[in-house]
């Protein structure tokens, strides 16, 4: 963490170089969210026969962190491939690699804030200030995802194929987490929330900014899990440091 | 300064099979030492420099180095291809833990010193090896260092750039403790080296006097191509 000028600095590049082809910078990344939150309240609109407005504001919050959480998973079990040269060159560790795919998903978030400010602004004033929950949100959500992405970075080390499989489990991972339903309460879809920790920042912060309520259940279970990743990763740090040598 | 004690490195090859790339390496370095690293390819020498550099940690043995260590082992450099060379500048020099008040200022240096000119604004894709070359040795020679790694010298170089770059260096190398230079030209080996290691198939042969590692090189060279014949 002290060396946080490293990973801030290689991710807001890898910002810079991602979107340098087009006049609009990071912000076409928001372009992703608005294409994905098109098509998928169209397709809950048209199946589920409700109104396109209704709950459209919680969508862009739950996509926003689940954008977060699948990106951050996916390109942490692609470092070790797409690293190569720069680990084969400096004294960097995988920690500071997993940090700077976290903090560079986190702008990406950040930009995609304001497409959920819009949202909120144009279809109730009400939530608009309540949006500030959000930056948090992706914070807990970093907080989470930590342990597991270093882990399954460490994994890509020794199994380079499971990379491959990784976009597949984060698609699976999306219709259990409770981003096109609300949690029912009872049966496999309450289970299914109970057991899955990346639901819980999504349900937290949809729960506050459409609501105004705050479960402090659900926050206790984000920091209970929190507390897991950060042991995970201090688990998963022990001897990473011989990773390099299986590139 | 540098001191390896029975260091060995094991890098794996597949689920069960490993392959040991350095064995029992055991020398020690002080202040003054300008070490050429000899060897076949395959030999170890990049691998060695690795270790030194803190990139790759030894399978067994003790390693001490300094923590103030440059170096410039591949032609690649870490470089970001769709980066400038500026955008590579910064990053290599914020990585090596340059202040920000002085980035600006070493930025400049490296842009006048490397020559590219217009090309250092340019992405990193469309330089030639020579223009990566120039651009890493600047970047990696901006400042002295207390060890300073060199793999393959600079035989991309064109000869401008390799005048400017050796007289440069004799400045930098006079506040460099250790330098390690892996080449096979014996020419720039003789002209910035003053001992030699001798490294076949990750063992240490020779560690001492310059000429002896190259004329014991040179017979297992002439003693291979014999082999051969």
């Amino acid at each position: 963490m002290a060396e946080y000028r490293i990973w801030t600095h290689l991710a807001r590049r890898d910002l810079r170089v991602r979107y340098a082809q087009n006049r609009f910078g990071p912000w076409l990344s928001t372009l992703a969210l608005v294409a994905l939150l098109t098509g998928t309240s169209i397709a809950v609109s048209v199946l589920g026969g409700v109104g396109i407005r209704v709950g459209l504001s919680q969508l862009a919050v739950s996509l926003t962190i689940w954008l977060f959480f699948s990106a951050v998973l996916i390109e942490s079990a692609e470092i070790p491939e797409s690293e190569r040269s720069l680990m084969l060159n400096t004294r960097l560790s995988l920690l500071h690699f997993v940090l700077r795919v976290i903090w560079r998903n986190i702008l990406i978030g950040l930009h995609n804030w304001s497409i959920v400010i819009a949202l909120c602004i144009a279809l109730d004033h009400r939530t608009g200030f309540r949006t500030l929950l959000l930056p948090i949100a992706l914070m807990i959500s970093s907080g989470i995802v930590i342990g597991p992405a270093f882990a399954l970075a460490r994994l890509c080390f020794r199994q380079r194929e499971i990379s491959k499989f990784v976009p597949a489990v984060v698609q699976i991972a999306f219709f259990v987490t409770p981003i096109l339903w609300a949690d029912p309460g009872t049966g496999l879809g309450n289970v299914s929330v109970n057991l899955n920790p990346l639901a819980w920042p999504i349900l937290v912060a949809r729960d506050f900014i459409s609501n105004g309520q705050l479960s402090a259940f659900l926050l206790a279970s984000c920091i209970a899990a929190t507390g897991v990743s950060l042991l995970v990763l201090w688990a998963a740090m022990n001897g990473s440091e011989k990773d390099k040598l299986w590139i | 300064m540098i001191v390896l004690n029975q260091v060995s490195l094991t890098r794996p090859l597949g689920r069960v099979s490993t392959i040991r790339v350095l064995n029992d390496v055991t020398f020690e370095l002080s202040k003054g030492d300008r070490i050429a690293l000899i060897g076949s390819n395959g030999s170890g020498k990049t691998t060695l420099l690795r270790l030194l550099a803190g990139i790759f940690p030894p399978s067994s043995g003790t390693l001490y180095t300094p923590g103030d260590i440059e170096s410039i082992l591949d032609s690649g450099f870490g470089l970001d291809l769709w980066l400038s060379g500026l955008e590579n500048a910064r990053t290599r020099l914020t990585i090596s833990g340059v202040r920000r008040d002085q980035i600006s200022s070493s930025i400049s240096w490296i842009r006048d010193f490397s020559g590219l000119g217009e090309a250092f604004e340019r992405p990193v894709r469309t330089y030639s090896s020579g223009m990566l070359a120039r651009l890493a040795f600047s970047i990696t020679c901006l400042r002295s260092h207390q060890v300073l790694l060199i793999d393959e010298g600079f035989g991309t170089l064109d000869a401008e750039f390799q005048a400017r770059a050796r007289r440069h260096l004799d400045v930098i190398l006079h506040q460099t403790a250790v330098l390690v230079l892996a080449s096979h030209n014996v020419e720039m080996l003789r002209e910035y080296c003053n001992k030699g290691i001798l490294l076949i198939a990750g063992r240490v042969l020779y560690f001492g006097e310059l000429d002896a590692a190259l004329e014991q090189y040179s017979v297992l060279v002439k003693q291979s191509a014999v082999d051969l014949s």
